[in-house]
């Protein structure tokens, strides 16, 4: 597999942090190794995805989501893979479902204009109007046939039975009880510790030993998701919500260390900043995020101006939510 | 312990966001008999208008619920109170308050704003009489700073009304 498309420096971060998950690894800091290891791969992922490479991208970050959730699946690198994700799959299948739809369009007008032509050859030798009611049924017909072929790409409801009873989403890990009801893995191990040692539908004592993952569920979930790439949208339009927390912004500091370190950086979490700003909240609650994100911008030009600092933005494309980090230059 | 009123005053968290954005998908196309939400651009507090079932003590009488959701909903549960005026019934008091034991310790994350309000209306509805509970007095006065419902140490003795 060769990475050509993405940028240089992008590379060698991910290159660097393999390394460094190579030299862990021989120094048997397992922990440490598997962590740069998940970076390496969700990075490398990001980039691939920036360069609209989805299918490279996906397998990249199926890589970073499989070795994060084995070393410690509550994480937040974990919960933040699986959005970028599944934001990625739901792009990749709105690309391709955009062209099929296309072709199937094309292959539609083609049809009915056939189905048109024969009609009128067959009217003008046969002067027999009987003729005319099959036309009716068989143009009614073509029609079926084509919406029932786009059925598969128009969203509508994931059924009830791919869905945990806590989450109301569908399945990602899904685990099942001794009374045979499946949940999401990480929830479920909430409510465990939460609220309390039993079966959240049946009442009955559960300990967290007891789950068992239902692989069934999982085959089926990933069937219906093959078929249906829009399920991986949540019910809100809105990028994936990323809480900022320091240990998050000291790793991406981690992957720009190529920066000069020696200017203060001032990481600026845009997304939620948007969300609580009056000024900007106004903007952005109407879903005009350009117009939040524009003004947010101003705002920082000028506070840099005065400090003489560099921002680093955080969570705040336009959509999608792609890259996580932009870069100004001052 | 930090008191519920000031807790449920934070902001819902990412799962708790997605949970309810679904059930008020849910709730608008199969609403449970007998409740309307009144529609508000707050996801964090639902005011749901109740109308009592015929052939009970509360036909057709109005009421509204007040739901509010926690950070960590549905870890814990939603608190439902009446808004004034409560309906005369044993087990609601004339603060709002209301003694059902799945909204205190009996609470289910499977549970939902939908399976809590036929409960209470299945409570509502099997009332055999129109009475505040016995101790309504002091139990109004001992909340009078505020408190939620939530911080009361409830006995749920009785299971039959």
């Amino acid at each position: 597999m060769a990475p050509l498309p993405v940028p240089t420096s992008v590379a060698k971060q991910a290159e660097q942090l393999k390394q460094d998950g190579n030299s862990y690894f021989k120094k048997e800091r397992l922990g440490a190794a598997i962590d740069a290891y998940t970076e390496a791969y969700y990075m490398l992922g990001l980039a691939l995805l920036e360069k609209h490479d989805y299918s490279g991208g996906i397998k990249e970050l199926e890589k970073a989501l499989e070795l994060g959730r084995g070393a410690n699946p509550a994480s937040y690198m974990v919960e933040e893979i699986w959005q970028v994700l599944s934001t990625a799959k739901y792009m990749e299948w709105e690309d391709s479902s955009r062209k099929r739809a296309s072709r199937l369009q094309n292959l539609r007008e083609v049809c009915e204009k056939a189905l048109i032509d024969y009609y009128l050859i067959d009217a003008s030798e046969a002067e027999d109007s009987s003729r005319e009611n099959d036309h009716f049924q068989q143009s009614e017909y073509l029609h079926e046939v084509f919406d029932k072929a786009a059925q598969a790409d128009t969203p509508s409801e994931v059924p009830d039975h791919l869905c945990c009873k806590i989450t109301l989403d569908i399945f990602r890990d899904p685990v099942i009880t001794p009374s045979g009801i499946t949940y999401e893995r990480a929830v479920l191990l909430d409510h465990l510790q939460r609220v309390g040692k039993f079966d959240p539908v049946t009442r009955e004592p559960l300990e967290p030993h007891q789950l068992v993952p239902n692989l069934a569920i999982k085959e089926a979930v990933q069937a219906f998701l093959s078929d249906h790439g829009w399920a991986y949208k949540g019910p809100d339009q809105a990028p994936p919500r990323i809480t900022s927390n320091v240990k998050h912004n000291l790793q991406f500091l981690r992957l720009w260390r190529g920066l000069d370190t020696a200017v203060p950086v001032l990481l600026v979490d845009g997304y939620n900043v948007c969300g609580y700003w009056a000024k900007l909240k106004k903007h952005f609650m109407k879903g005009r995020l350009d117009i939040a994100r524009q003004k947010l911008i101003d705002e920082l030009m000028e506070f840099s101006v005065l400090k003489g600092d560099k921002v680093l933005f955080h969570h705040l494309q336009q959509k999608p939510s792609y890259s996580c980090c932009g870069y100004l230059k001052f | 312990m930090t008191s519920s009123s000031a807790a449920s005053r934070k902001a819902l968290s990412k799962i708790a966001c997605s949970r309810l954005q679904k059930e008020l998908v849910e709730w608008e196309v199969n609403p449970p008999t007998g409740f309307k939400h009144k529609v508000t651009d707050n996801l964090q507090r639902w005011i749901i208008e109740v109308v009592g079932a015929p052939g009970t003590l509360y036909e057709s009488e109005k009421y509204q619920l007040q739901v509010d959701f926690p950070e960590h909903y549905p870890m814990e549960a939603p608190q439902v109170i009446f808004l004034h005026p409560a309906p005369l019934h044993p087990h609601i008091y004339s603060n709002g308050h209301i003694c059902l034991d799945i909204l205190y310790d009996s609470w289910s994350p499977a549970m939902t704003v939908s399976s809590v309000c036929i409960s209470i209306l299945s409570m509502l509805s099997s009332s055999t009489a129109k009475q505040r509970p016995a101790d309504n007095d002091r139990y109004v006065k001992n909340c009078r700073n505020g408190r939620s419902p939530k911080e009361t140490r409830w006995w749920f003795h009785d299971d039959k009304v």
